[in-house]
């Protein structure tokens, strides 16, 4: 490693390869595998042909350097392979020329194997004869080697070349297997994608990403220890200096060249040398690159580039189309095309889309040519104004030599100070923050929140660092923050409740439950912030049950509105505390004020709580308004529309408005919510409506046991007890009673009954359905009508078919079998069949009167008996005591 | 094995093309092919993989002539390659000399200079007698020649440019000829355009030949699924990031790219660069090559194609946009949804239509029940995100 390194900033084929090992980041996967590749086709008949592609100053050409150099020290390829480097100035018309520039390079390598006198008889030939005769040298002399070919601005050089001669060249390559290629380009142009080109999809892109904050820190560090500036390089590995770099960032927008430059200025002597070859480099290599590149723009794009060279952080689309005075719709096309074309890159900042320049030393460039003669560069002038504070630029200006040429930047960069500008560095902090998003950051933007945290010190950063630091569940670290942000001096009461209430949060998840109150208290006094945050916390101080304590806190609250939105929320809050305490007329009263407020979406859960109050207190027509009102709003969850529609659907039904119910109860029934009381509900209320309540064609619909299946996939353990206390044999009953009265061919109800039955066993209510089959048996006795004993006979072998999955039926389906051979034959003697207590159990199912068709509200309560009687049999069965006549 | 989408791969890393090449070996029993599919597909490699294992008595020739621009050179080069491959037959050189002494040529620095005057004429001949020779060197043997051209469109476009379209149209049918009069010679003809291009150009001044007709059509397509996934897995276990469920992540991506060669190799590559591969990695690389990268692959030239040469603008985007949404779709149910958007009843211009995209490679059709459906999955992916259509699931 060299003592005093020269990092040539304008040309890495300059500097030495270890030094610009020494400084690389972030690239070396890459580079490792571009050189594995290389190796790969020195060695074997694999060749690959890979292209670099990034804008000025992204490290290309380094890249390729440190190709050639690892390439070079691999002994297992050594004498395998020949190089040829082709600059980026170095282009050529024809394929020809390009072969008589690669033999021109392999003889300044290789002078021994390619001679310049075979060269020599070629010029003068026919160009057809020259190509063909100077392919044949070049394959001859290469032999069993590979032609290792890097070749700079491949773009540039395909656009200098013809269709047919791009086709001679790779007509070349394709048909000798001899060439590796490694090709930079700045942009992918047609040539090389299009698929009208012969060189679409030849070449293996790679896109050089820019510098991340970490790389070009790490790089800038890596740069101050080969030049042996050790205070830098430690100060660079502080956060004040990770913050340092995160503020420059925007400005070099990850461009290594920049960051090369920019380490420059941070080393003392090197700036005095800088400012005229720096400036010389831009005039020369930069300038004619970018004006040639705004020339491909149409007006419109050129001006807007110009506006971004002008600004010195990323512009939000409204404010880029104010000052060019053209609407945002066209801004916004023209920028996403500027975008695809590589001049711009996109960022967002909150919901905005903000655009900077993709290539910040266009933005250079732009500022030379604007430059009046002998001011400084506000690019270079801004970096310093970043970099140091106006005390570290005093102390520089003082011991700057006598004509020094960097004094004009310095003092430039003062009279900004003096000036009262704002604080750039500060600035570029708080766009960084904007860009940072608290909820999604990792833990890399953790960091640099941190850092920029520390650097900014001011509450804005440290509130949103709390934030972040909550989304990673660091509680102790939120607490710190937080504390920072109410300690502070703060005319921004809303900024100190905030901070208040993230403390709040962190200490109830550390469980410091005394302190978090202490705060909770403390917030709820301050008059000024905000009503909703007073609200949160005077809800988690009091706790869930206490409505009360919560009713009477919210006065004041409700006092200290200001405006309609939070009057509503306030009201809402109370509402809820009313209806909790079981007062819902004042619930009535609050809500309907919110209503008459009219403010969106609290408008719709007003409605939907009042609804629900209405019902309670009797007044059914307000209640159907109101949910009515509530539905054609919309936009509510899937779980308050169910709720709604199965209010409303009782409603109807209770008024006998049977269509409007079905109609609520099927959408509720439709929603699913998975496992879930208020989904089950929905589900059994449309069943019974579906079970009991004719069509138009006076017939029973066939949905009703799909309706009642779902009814049981949907209860959950709660639900389940519930209505185990509600006796839902009556609930079978009526299923049986909906299958066997409508038209459907029972067969075709069999697949929806199998998995009822699968839903039963797993609730435990088998037994309730054979008692339901019994207590039905006195249904099927003999009418004389035409098929009614096939009819038996198709209901008893489905539930014969049943009772082998499940065996709590056997003893059912048994007294069933009984029951249908004395219907059909009218022999008592058939009842001899059964043992004594199934016979008993039969005979008192068909003594029972003759039942109407069940609705929900003429459960029977009999089947109890029998299923006590069945669990009697059943145990009898089980302990072989039954007694046969 | 590494990534290597774009460049030459060594015979033995050319993967799950055998049956295809053995299929190829047996239609060149009776007649030379016509190999037509889309751009980086894989009809190189499958050239590459003949060449260096060509069955018993075989011998192949491979030749890209991109870089023949004239029928001269065309006949040079087929001198020059013959004279090279059956070196070893004296017969041969005697029959190739022949054709040298016969007009005085001379060769310089391996082309063929031809006298003045007389080269419309002489470069058939020479093309005729470098035939003759070969097959008069081969006759007494069980031995056959195929010439293995690639980018022949590109020539014969190259032709047509500098020497004119009727020296083009002479060279097509001189193919042609040549294909039918040699029993022991055979060709392959391929290119990175369709050959289809370059005769509606031709067809447009006059020309009427069918220089395709006596050839085997054959498709490359993409690999077999079990195929697909061997090269995935090769070349997953070729990054150097952690490897869990590689096997998974192999079938995962193959059948995301649709058995693709090129795109296997392309997506791999971008994994490199991503650090990680899992399926999540995988989808979200994919995603972010059609949204981002997608002029890496020209897919907006899908689109733009459609627009510039297709008459029916209207319809060909109705009918794509509808298949790629339901993945396949019958000829009457296609019928029908055009009906319902336009005034539209034209049933045979919709078959045309159809067999057009077919031969543009948007489409094929299933084997079994004639279905259309887009002919590669990335395609049909990248088309539904490009016009906002529900992507198919993955």
């Amino acid at each position: 490693m060299s003592n005093a390194a020269f990092i040539s900033r304008f040309s890495p084929q300059r500097s030495s390869p270890e030094d610009l090992e020494a400084i690389l980041v972030q690239r070396e996967p890459l580079l490792r595998d571009c050189v594995e590749k290389v190796s790969n086709s020195i060695l074997t008949a694999n060749k690959h042909q890979q292209l670099l592609v990034g804008p000025r100053g992204a490290g290309k050409t380094h890249l390729l350097t440190l190709i050639q150099h690892r390439i070079g020290k691999n002994k297992k390829l050594k004498n395998r392979y020949y190089l040829a480097w082709l600059g980026e100035d170095d282009l050529s018309t024809s394929f020809l020329r390009l072969l008589v520039r690669i033999y021109q390079h392999l003889q300044q390598r290789y002078p021994e194997v390619f001679d310049g006198t075979a060269l020599a008889q070629i010029f003068g030939l026919d160009a057809e004869i020259a190509r063909a005769k100077l392919q044949q040298l070049l394959v001859e002399r290469i032999g069993s080697k590979t032609l290792v070919l890097l070749i700079e601005n491949l773009d540039a050089q395909l656009k200098q070349m013809s269709e047919a001669e791009q086709r001679n060249w790779r007509g070349f390559v394709q048909n000798h297997r001899i060439v590796a290629t490694v090709a930079s380009a700045q942009r992918l142009t047609d040539e090389l994608t299009g698929q009208q080109h012969c060189f679409h999809g030849f070449y293996q892109v790679r896109h050089l990403m820019p510098l991340q904050v970490d790389d070009a820190r790490a790089m800038l560090e890596k740069l101050a220890v080969l030049r042996q500036d050790l205070p830098l390089a430690e100060f660079l590995a502080t956060s004040r200096g990770r913050a340092r770099v995160q503020a420059i960032h925007h400005l070099a927008g990850g461009n290594p060249r920049l960051y090369v430059i920019l380490s420059e200025f941070l080393n003392r002597e090197g700036l005095e040398s800088l400012v005229q070859p720096f400036e010389q480099m831009v005039d020369t290599q930069l300038t004619a690159y970018y004006q040639e590149r705004m020339r491909w723009l149409s007006p419109q794009q050129q001006e807007i580039v110009q506006l971004l060279c002008r600004h010195r952080l990323p512009m939000a689309v409204k404010d880029i189309a104010a000052q060019l005075f053209n609407s945002q719709q066209t801004i916004s096309s023209q920028l996403k095309l500027l975008k695809d074309l590589g001049y711009v890159a996109p960022h967002s900042v909150g919901r905005e889309s903000h655009y900077e320049l993709a290539e910040p030393l266009m933005r250079l460039t732009w500022q030379v040519k604007q430059n009046e003669a002998g001011k400084p560069l506000a690019l270079l002038v801004d970096l310093l104004r970043i970099w140091f504070d106006c005390s570290e630029l005093s102390d520089r200006l003082t011991v700057l030599p006598t004509g020094s040429q960097i004094a004009p930047y310095v003092t430039e960069a003062l009279a900004a100070f003096e000036r009262g500008e704002p604080n750039l560095r500060d600035e570029m902090h708080l766009f960084s923050l904007g860009l940072i998003d608290a909820e999604l950051c990792d833990e890399s933007e953790l960091a640099q929140l941190q850092d920029i945290a520390e650097e900014l010190n001011q509450p804005k950063a440290w509130m949103k660092l709390a934030s972040a630091m909550a989304h990673h569940d660091r509680h102790d670290e939120v607490i710190d923050c937080a504390t920072k942000v109410i300690d502070a001096e703060l005319d921004d009461e809303e900024l100190r409740a905030n901070g208040f209430w993230q403390r709040i949060v962190a200490l109830r998840n550390l469980d410091r439950n005394v302190e978090a109150r202490a705060d909770a208290a403390q917030l709820q006094t301050m008059r000024s912030t905000s009503i909703f945050t007073r609200l949160l916390a005077l809800v988690l101080d009091a706790g869930s049950e206490k409505s009360d304590t919560i009713i009477s806190g919210l006065e004041p609250l409700l006092a200290d509105a200001k405006s309609k939105q939070e009057r509503s929320v306030v009201l809402m809050c109370r509402a809820q505390q009313y209806i909790n305490n079981g007062n819902y007329s004042s619930a009535v009263c609050d809500l309907s004020e919110v209503l008459e407020i009219r403010v969106t979406p609290l408008h719709v859960y007003a409605l939907k709580l009042r609804a629900k109050c209405l019902v309670i207190l009797g007044d059914f027509t307000g209640s159907e308004s109101d949910a009515t009102a509530a539905l054609a709003v919309g936009g509510m969850s899937k779980r308050d529309e169910v709720a709604l529609r199965a209010l409303r659907g009782q409603i109807y039904q209770s008024t006998q408005r049977t269509d409007e119910a079905l109609a609520d109860f099927q959408i509720a029934d439709s929603l699913d919510l998975g496992k879930n009381p208020l989904s089950a509900e929905s589900s059994l209320r449309y069943f019974f409506v579906l079970a009991t309540e004719l069509d138009e064609n006076g017939r029973l619909s066939s949905l009703a046991p799909s309706a009642f299946h779902r009814f049981l996939s949907r209860l959950d353990s709660e639900s389940k007890a519930k209505y185990e206390k509600k006796d839902i044999s009556g609930a079978l009953g009526t299923l049986l009673f909906s299958i066997v009265e409508n038209q459907s061919p029972i067969d075709q109800l069999a697949l929806v009954i199998r998995k009822i039955g699968v839903e039963l066993a797993i609730l435990g209510w088998i037994n309730h359905l054979g008692s339901a089959l019994i207590h039905q048996l006195r249904e099927w006795q003999p009418k004389s009508y035409k098929g009614e004993k096939l009819k038996r006979r198709a209901w008893l072998t489905l539930w014969q078919s049943m009772a082998q999955t499940h065996v709590e039926l056997e003893i059912p389906v048994r007294i069933m079998q009984t029951a249908f051979a004395l219907f059909d034959s009218g022999d008592e003697r058939v009842l001899l069949g059964l043992p004594l207590e199934e016979r008993e159990i039969l005979c008192q199912a068909l003594a029972e009167r003759e039942a109407k068709p069940v609705t929900q509200k003429k459960l029977v309560k009999k089947p109890k008996v029998i299923v006590e009687k069945l669990g009697r049999a059943v145990r009898q069965a089980n302990t072989g005591k039954i007694a046969k006549n | 094995m590494k990534a290597n989408p774009g460049g030459q791969l060594a015979a033995n890393q050319i993967i799950g093309r055998d049956q295809l090449i053995v299929r190829i070996w047996q239609i060149l029993e009776s007649k030379s092919i016509y190999i037509n599919d889309l751009r980086r597909i894989g009809k190189t490699h499958v050239f590459e993989k003949m060449i260096a294992n060509p069955p018993l008595r075989w011998i192949a020739v491979k030749r890209d002539l991109e870089s023949c621009h004239s029928a001269q050179e065309f006949s040079a080069q087929v001198y020059r390659d013959a004279a090279q491959v059956l070196s070893g037959k004296e017969s041969l050189k005697r029959g190739l000399d022949s054709v040298l002494a016969m007009f005085s040529g001379a060769e310089i620095g391996g082309v063929l200079r031809l006298p003045e005057g007389g080269e419309a004429v002489h470069w058939k001949i020479v093309l005729r007698r470098s035939f003759d020779a070969i097959q008069a060197s081969i006759a007494e043997s069980d031995d056959r020649v195929v010439f293995l051209w690639d980018e022949v469109p590109y020539m014969l476009d190259n032709i047509a440019t500098r020497r004119g379209n009727a020296e083009a149209m002479e060279l097509f049918d001189a193919l042609r000829d040549l294909s039918q009069s040699y029993s022991k010679i055979r060709m392959i003809l391929t290119g990175s355009i369709g050959l289809h291009h370059v005769l509606q150009q031709l067809r447009a001044d006059g020309y009427h030949g069918s220089p395709l007709n006596h050839l085997q059509r054959v498709r490359v397509g993409p690999l077999t699924p079990e195929y697909g996934a061997e090269l995935a897995t090769l070349l997953l276990a070729g990054l150097q990031w952690p490897k869990k469920n590689i096997e998974e992540c192999a079938k995962h991506l193959c059948s995301a790219v649709g058995n693709v060669p090129h795109y296997i190799h392309m997506i791999s590559q971008h994994l490199h660069d991503a650090k990680a591969f899992d399926r999540a990695t995988i989808d979200r690389v994919i995603r972010n090559v059609l949204l981002n990268h997608s002029d890496e692959l020209d897919l907006p030239h899908y689109q733009n194609r459609i627009r510039k040469y297709y008459e029916r603008t209207d319809l060909a985007l109705i009918v794509l946009d509808n298949i790629a949404v339901a993945g396949t779709l019958p000829f009457e149910e296609i019928f029908n949804q055009i009906c319902a958007r336009l005034a539209f009843d034209d049933e045979e211009l919709l078959r045309g239509l159809l067999k057009r995209l077919c031969d543009d490679h948007y489409l094929e059709r299933d084997d079994a029940s004639g279905d259309y459906r887009f002919y590669l999955a990335l395609i049909r992916r990248w088309w539904c995100l490009s016009r906002s259509l529900t992507e198919p699931a993955s």
